[in-house]
């Protein structure tokens, strides 16, 4: 049986450092379709090296934590890295479009709503994972990981007006396939 | 709910599942799961890795395909310009050949061999057997009898600033029509025909593609009868015509012999005579050619197009 005061530390390192670990994971990735299964690779050789070492074992957890996640995304695209420089990944080409991205309220949707609203969270689920993965990667790091635009530009080495056009370009279809049309709301 | 909370949401359930991930990770509680988990990951990686592994050796060989078709092309169009057809050569023998005499190492027996039979096939006798040497007289030979035919790109991918020798080079060795200078004749899209004059191939060519393409002579051909062509006079004597007709397909110039039984008319019907042949000329031929160079015939008809 596993000892339940190392579950516990390891929940607790799980919680404070899962919202950075995957910011990194996601900036860092080769596809973000394998984000989940880095994610749990990370935490599982985490979780294994306290079973084996003792919780006493780490002295700087964060460290520790974040130097497992360079290594697992190391080993886990190395191939795909070098594939990367024979298959450019990203236009160059940027159009400048007027963006807003500005966060409204959807007044006849509630969260509590889970069932009425499965339909269309798996549409839009489905319609962000049919994106190409530098958006989809732009959209997790702006509402999931909560990273501002300057951020998201600097950590996938693009321009922030490419990062706001990738993004403004599908929260505009987004607006579209949930019925909000493309108009700015508040 | 803000816009916000609901992409967000829709992340969290259906694609990065904090939750989800933690009972995984929970759930191999034990050391051999997780060993188990390390080596379904391993064996994932070996299986992506050679997934990676086939695509890198499928795009090697694209890369190759690739690599030998453009070798393939240069050495054909390099071997048009001595006369020889790299498509009756086996494929690595053409290319291997082009890289021999293109270094002017001339170093392959096969090199020497296929000049040589090219040579005798054009009656230029008493050559040495020395490749180079052969391929110089080939090259003299081809630059007197060889219209070229080239695509109106070709041309349009000229930059100004280009010397002679370069436009050469982009557009293959041609026949060389001029007396004092040089008038380069290349036939153009089966329709047209580009002259390039200079005086010395160092010299610089100020136009560029586009500007040299609106110097383009119309050379349309009729293609109702095979016997029939359309030329532009070169020379006439006093029972003969020499006609140049770079984009008909039998040859570029002909000697033709008019007789008592040849039709002489202008477009319009209206009889003509030898005298009046000028210019734009549509020709039939008898049909029997003499081989030489420029080739011989009779003319049957001649329709001259553009009489004043």
């Amino acid at each position: 049986m596993v000892d339940q005061q190392i579950t516990t530390f390891f929940n607790k390192v799980y919680d404070d450092t899962y919202e950075r670990i995957l910011t990194y994971v996601t900036a860092k990735c080769g596809n973000t379709e394998d984000i989940s299964d880095i994610m749990q690779e990370i935490y599982l050789e985490v979780y294994s090296v306290f079973l084996k070492k003792g919780t006493d074992y780490v002295k700087n957890t964060d460290a520790f934590v974040y130097s497992v996640a360079k290594s697992k995304v190391y080993k886990h695209y190395t191939f795909a890295e070098r594939l990367k420089r024979l298959i450019p990944m990203f236009s160059k080409n940027e159009d400048d479009e007027e963006v807003n991205i500005v966060d409204f309220n959807i007044a006849d949707m509630r969260l509590e709503e889970d069932i009425a609203n499965k339909w269309l969270f798996e549409r839009i689920a489905s319609y962000i994972a049919a994106k190409p993965d530098v958006v989809r990667r732009i959209f997790y790091l702006f509402y999931y990981c909560d990273l501002s635009i300057a951020q998201i530009a600097k950590k996938l080495s693009m321009s922030e007006s490419g990062v706001k056009n990738k993004l403004y370009r599908t929260v505009r279809e987004l607006r579209e396939l949930y019925g909000k049309g493309s108009a700015d709301h508040d | 709910m803000t816009e916000k909370e609901l992409f967000r949401k829709v992340i969290e359930e259906n694609m990065i599942n904090k939750e989800e991930i933690r009972v995984r990770v929970l759930q191999s509680a034990n050391r051999a799961d997780v060993i188990k988990r390390k080596e379904y990951y391993m064996r994932k990686r070996i299986i992506v890795t050679a997934a990676a592994l086939l695509v890198v050796c499928i795009t090697s060989f694209s890369a190759y395909m690739a690599v030998d078709a453009y070798e393939y092309n240069k050495a054909e169009r390099f071997l048009s310009e001595i006369g020889i057809n790299a498509g009756e050569l086996p494929r690595g023998e053409a290319i291997e050949v082009y890289k021999d005499i293109k270094s002017e190492r001339f170093s392959l027996p096969v090199t020497v061999s296929i000049l040589m039979e090219k040579a005798e096939e054009i009656g230029i006798k008493n050559l040495p057997n020395d490749g180079k040497a052969i391929y110089d007289a080939l090259l003299a030979y081809n630059r007197l009898t060889y219209t070229a035919k080239i695509t109106s790109d070709q041309i349009r991918a000229i930059k100004a600033g280009m010397t002679y020798k370069e436009i050469i080079d982009q557009l293959g060795v041609t026949k060389d029509i001029g007396s004092g200078m040089h008038i380069l004749q290349y036939a153009v899209d089966g329709d047209k025909i580009f002259y390039l004059s200079f005086a010395n191939e160092n010299d610089i060519c100020e136009k560029s593609g586009e500007e040299l393409l609106l110097t383009l002579v119309d050379d349309n051909q009729d293609n109702t009868d095979d016997n029939t062509f359309n030329a532009t006079l070169v020379i006439r004597h006093n029972n003969s015509i020499r006609v140049s007709c770079p984009n008909y397909k039998h040859f570029d110039e002909i000697d033709l012999s008019i007789t008592e039984n040849t039709v002489i008319e202008f477009a319009d019907g209206r009889k003509a005579t030898i005298d009046d042949i000028q210019g734009k000329l549509r020709i039939t031929i008898t049909g029997e050619i003499r081989e030489s160079y420029p080739p011989q015939g009779t003319a049957a008809k001649i329709v001259i197009l553009n009489a004043d």
